[in-house]
């Protein structure tokens, strides 16, 4: 299916297929919210140039983060890409390290080393982002055997995009994860638009997940804007890995509001198309959802993005006012000792 | 002591260290069930089982990604690529994740993995199969390289690679699998980053790798006969690169020279002349020589590679002219 | 098969030897244990003689300075026989090392080269090793004066080294070389060579110092002379110097600091006391060994003596007869010596001059007498003895020998 052809706005309903606790529904709208937030004000910061270097926006793609790592144990492993402050946060990443980290501070999660598109936490099972596209799929093979070396039912979880999709680690990691049954979910975000250029003009099929049927595993188109339906897919993936069945790619179907990154003109597409996402928008959906199940008030949802827009805004303001590191530093770590 | 080739020093270091530590495993192309492409890790399908010594697909760069992930989270890969030639597959996940890993996340990632490969450099098997690139990744922070050229120096510096928290790029050479030295049956092991003196000498500083190394000794023989008592210097380990050993040859000898497998260019020969430059120049007497091919890819045919190499005639003319 | 004509070393310190003559001309053909050639080393003269039967190829020209182990030329099969190349390669590197012939040293460097110095332009400017530039600087030699013996003229170590060892000998600052008419210039000898090597290393690498003492030998001439009466008439003759080894060796036993030496931060003592004597001879000075001289008698040390001094002047001396000395005497008043220092024999760490006896006037129960005196002068290496020890020494060596008796009772 295409997602062009998909009918727009909020009359496209979210679509739980199973009944999901509200209590779990808010914590996603309100991760939802807190990626939103932090998207849209980092956009602000950079305009001012408030920071250096990119920012590569996940805008628009909220839902595919927050539905898959929704399904996700703190133990399980996510790699993500140069994009991946959704996941980071997602996955539980603390807000204030990871700004300080966009802002190259020296209390940064990275201690200003990595930058917008590095960050990473053991405990809680993030293995990093990238600057390489394709970079980290390889190496969310060896977190899924150190699963089964360990006999534990531990998942590995590799974000990426389409354009990654034709990267030859993307292959070579599917087909050993398929040839070794390792418990790896291959979460492709398709957000239409690789860096610049449509996807269609770099692949005849349209469908990344078909080329699962390549690799003798199950693959999955989803609506990414649908946090439910993406919460849904992952958790039966999540569930087949950890039974011993073997890797699933899904194909979370979205779309990117800013461009490739902040400032870029968006030459390449159309104003039309933009509008047409924006009224699939994953927050607006699930808004609408909650309050069509009268599972909350929008008063208590508007309290919660404020909420939200504010500790936000408290991050940036620390990592604003937080020193840069001592250059010195730049000597250590190198190696392990 | 038991007498053990260069080939069988390796598996066993390996095999010992599998014993040692449920943690270290090893993966790549041919490793398990044909005991490696060349003979490197026979038996230890059978000592290990099939989880802990794995045939992967002809996935080099997945390979190298298997063992980042697998450092990671707590173990300890082995991980083989056939051929050094075939880097040029894998090197996003050696230079951009595995060696940045722990410096970019300050310490939070240990990346405990040995990559082992392999030079046939003069084994006749073409411009795909016989370079020496150990330059491609001594350049990279992060990364340890180690080419060892006895079959002792092989056993324990392999094992120190897979104690190391760092990713060690560990080049065997096929031309040396086949040489034997007795080594000791108690264990030990041959730290990273210590160059080893093969013959001491007065005259001058031959610093060799690899293959070179034996010829650089064959070639002490003729220069013995001379009166001319070469000093023979084996880094082992290119990085770190062990800069005091060689500085205080040179400042006894007053003269090197660097013989490598390897081009000029940016390449081992040149750092070291360049270590020596930075840290002995006022003990020179001459200026550093380096011997290596020419700059050419490395053709097949026969009398290619003996045209092309270093050999102990070409060594000991310049350690002549060193001496004139 | 070719038979390859090595310099043999002869002695534990020979490091290299002149090769003096070829006893057979090259082509000719030579018969095994035949004089084959001459070497001269720092302390003796060897002849070599042919290990098989061949056509001598001869490499090295006589008069090379050679070092030990190196090939000087091939005992060939046939008279037109190529001179063959020398491999020996041990047995770990023979699986894996090509058996490319390598060339005699005087032949074209192979097509691949070593990048060796650069191009050097000729006269257009003076180059300079930064290794002699540094000890030229630290020794005041002035390198604008100097003549490089390496490619292209450069001045390397061994050039400064020459200069540096010109100035000592003339005493004087370095100009490099003097004008040619106003001196004459040859080739040092192996033995001189040697001995200003030996002479300047001793002062470069020990702390020397001198003390000098007088002893009253008047008993020692008086029962000396009563001595030689009564010895058989083919007996060696027992002089001074036998005397006073004999004495050193006896209080050496007894003082084994100066039986020592400083080996980097270790203090090495020798259990043996072989005392060197040393001999002027024609060009230059040997120092012939008394091995165990604390053991022997004073007439065995007399008949070794007369045995070293009489092989040394013929030049039949072996390097065994001029190995391993511990201690060394040096009878400067045999050649008119008042007061002389002489250098320390390295690694050795004293040594004793001995003057000429003379009568001279002394002060004995208040009256001027005259007794027979002889001066004593003892070098030490002052890093390891004290000057309260050297004076020790030289006064349990007083005590002896103004005693016949009393050396005799001690020492037998």
């Amino acid at each position: 299916m295409s997602p062009r052809k998909q009918t727009a706005g909020a009359k496209t309903p979210v679509g739980p297929v199973r009944t999901v606790e509200p209590g779990h529904i808010f914590q996603m709208y309100r991760k939802m919210l807190e990626i939103r937030e932090c998207e849209d004000q980092l956009n602000t910061a950079f305009s001012k140039n408030l920071f250096p270097g990119y920012i590569h926006s996940y805008l628009g793609q909220e839902a595919c983060a927050v539905g898959v790592c929704s399904a996700l144990r703190d133990d399980d492993y996510i790699v993500t890409t140069h994009r991946g402050r959704g996941h980071y946060l997602a996955k539980g990443m603390a807000l204030t390290p990871m700004i300080c980290e966009m802002f190259g501070k020296a209390n940064g999660i990275c201690g200003g080393r990595g930058g917008e598109m590095h960050a990473a936490d053991p405990a809680l099972g993030i293995l990093g982002g990238n600057g390489i596209v394709g970079g980290g799929i390889p190496y969310a093979t060896g977190a899924a055997y150190s699963a089964v070396l360990n006999g534990s039912d531990q998942v590995a979880v590799a974000f990426f995009g389409e354009g990654a999709s034709n990267q030859g680690s993307f292959h070579e990691a599917m087909n050993l994860a398929a040839a070794w049954n390792l418990p790896l979910l291959f979460v492709c975000e398709n957000n239409l638009y690789a860096e610049m250029t449509p996807f269609s003009a770099s692949s005849r099929q349209v469908d990344v997940a078909r080329r699962a049927e390549g690799y003798g595993i199950p693959g999955e188109v989803v609506d990414g804007n649908d946090v439910l339906a993406v919460y849904a897919a992952a958790e039966a993936a999540v569930a087949r890995a950890r039974s011993g069945a073997g890797p699933t790619l899904l194909e979370l179907k979205t779309y990117r509001y800013g461009g490739h990154f902040q400032g870029d003109p968006c030459h390449y597409r159309t104003r039309e198309e933009e509008a047409e996402w924006r009224a699939r928008d994953p927050l607006i959906r699930l808004h609408a959802h909650i309050l069509s199940q009268n599972l909350s008030s929008e008063s208590e949802l508007d309290s919660w993005r404020e909420d939200q827009k504010a500790q936000v805004a408290a991050a940036i303001e620390v990592a604003l006012s937080s020193p840069d590191p001592d250059p010195n530093e730049a000597l250590s770590f190198v190696y392990a000792s | 002591m038991t007498m053990k080739n260069y080939c069988w020093a390796l598996i066993d270091a390996i095999n010992e260290e599998m014993a040692r530590d449920p943690d270290v495993f090893l993966a790549g192309e041919d490793v398990a069930a044909a005991g490696g492409a060349f003979g490197g890790s026979r038996g230890l399908l059978a000592a290990h089982g099939p989880l802990r010594v794995r045939d992967t697909p002809i996935s080099e760069e997945v390979i190298v990604g298997l063992g980042v992930g697998a450092a990671m989270t707590g173990k300890r890969p082995i991980v083989e690529i056939m051929f050094m030639d075939f880097f040029g597959l894998c090197m996003d996940q050696i230079v951009n994740q595995a060696a940045k890993m722990h410096y970019l996340y300050q310490g939070a990632f240990k990346m405990p993995m040995v990559i082992r490969t392999m030079t046939a450099v003069e084994m006749g098997i073409g411009p795909h199969h016989s370079q020496s690139l150990e330059a491609w990744v001594g350049h990279v922070p992060g990364l340890k390289v180690v080419m060892p050229s006895t079959p002792r120096d092989a056993k324990g510096l392999m094992k120190s690679a897979i104690r190391d928290d760092n990713p060690v790029v560990f080049i065997e050479n096929l031309a040396l699998h086949k040489i034997k030295e007795d080594i000791e049956d108690e264990e030990f092991l041959i730290p990273l980053g210590k160059a080893d003196i093969k013959r001491a000498g007065r005259d001058v500083t031959v610093v060799a790798t690899g293959l070179m190394v034996h010829k650089a000794l064959a070639a002490a023989e003729i220069l013995s006969q001379e009166g001319i008592e070469i000093e023979v210097i084996d880094p082992r380990t290119i990085s770190p690169l062990d800069v005091d050993t060689i500085v205080a040859s040179v400042r006894k000898t007053n003269r090197a020279l660097v013989v490598t497998s390897a081009h000029k260019p940016f390449g081992l020969a040149s750092e070291v002349a360049a270590q020596i430059m930075d840290h002995a120049f006022y003990d020179l007497d001459v200026p550093v020589a380096r011997l290596t091919p020419p700059f050419t890819p490395q053709p097949f045919g026969k009398g290619f590679e003996a045209f092309l190499h270093p050999d102990k005639a070409s060594i000991v003319a310049a350690v002549r002219e060193l001496m004139a | 098969m070719s038979h390859a004509i090595i310099i043999p070393k002869l002695g534990l310190t020979m490091e290299e030897a002149t090769l003096v003559r070829w006893h057979i001309p090259a082509g000719q053909q030579v018969a095994k244990g035949a004089t084959l050639y001459s070497i001269e080393t720092d302390k003796i003269s060897f002849d070599v003689e042919a290990e098989a039967d061949g056509y001598v190829d001869q490499i090295v020209p006589e008069g090379d300075v050679v070092p030990v182990g190196a090939l000087v030329g091939y005992l060939l099969e046939r008279p037109d026989e190529a001179s063959p190349c020398v491999s020996s390669v041990a047995e770990a590197a023979k699986v894996v090392v090509d058996n490319v012939p390598v060339p005699a040293a005087s032949a074209a460097p192979p097509p691949m080269q070593a990048t060796l110095g650069g191009n050097m332009g000729e006269g257009a400017r003076r180059y300079i090793s930064p290794l002699a530039r540094r000890i030229a600087a630290s020794n005041g030699i002035d390198t604008g004066a100097l003549t490089g013996s390496g490619p292209n003229g450069v001045i390397l170590k061994r050039d400064v080294e020459r200069a540096m060892a010109a100035r000592n000998a003339a005493g004087g600052p370095i100009g490099g070389d003097a004008p040619s008419s106003s001196v004459s210039r040859r080739p040092m000898t192996a033995m001189r060579r040697a001995i200003s090597q030996r002479m300047q290393q001793s002062l470069n690498t020990t702390a020397q110092m001198t003390g000098f003492g007088k002893v009253d030998m008047t008993e020692m001439v008086q029962w000396r002379s009563e001595l030689l009466e009564v010895m058989p008439t083919d007996a060696p003759r027992i002089t001074y110097t036998d005397i006073v080894t004999k004495a050193c060796a006896g209080v050496l036993r007894e003082m084994p600091e100066l039986n020592s030496y400083i080996d980097g931060d270790q203090i090495v003592t020798w259990n043996d006391i072989n005392v060197g004597i040393a001999v002027a001879i024609d060009g230059g000075l040997l120092v012939p060994v008394i091995r165990n001289a604390d053991r022997l008698s004073l007439l065995e040390i007399a008949a070794q003596r007369v045995a070293l001094i009489d092989r040394a002047r013929t030049g039949q001396i072996t390097p065994a007869d001029l190995e391993g000395g511990t201690f060394t005497i040096s009878n400067f008043g045999s050649y008119g010596g008042d007061f002389e220092t002489p250098i320390l024999n390295t690694p050795q760490s004293a040594l004793l001059g001995i003057g000429g006896i003379t009568d001279e006037p002394a002060v004995r129960d208040k009256a001027i007498v005259i007794r027979a005196m002889m001066m004593l002068s003892l070098t030490y290496d002052h890093r390891l003895i004290d000057g309260a020890v050297a004076g020790r020494f030289r006064a349990r060596l007083r005590a002896l020998l103004e005693h016949p008796s009393v050396m005799l009772a001690l020492l037998g």
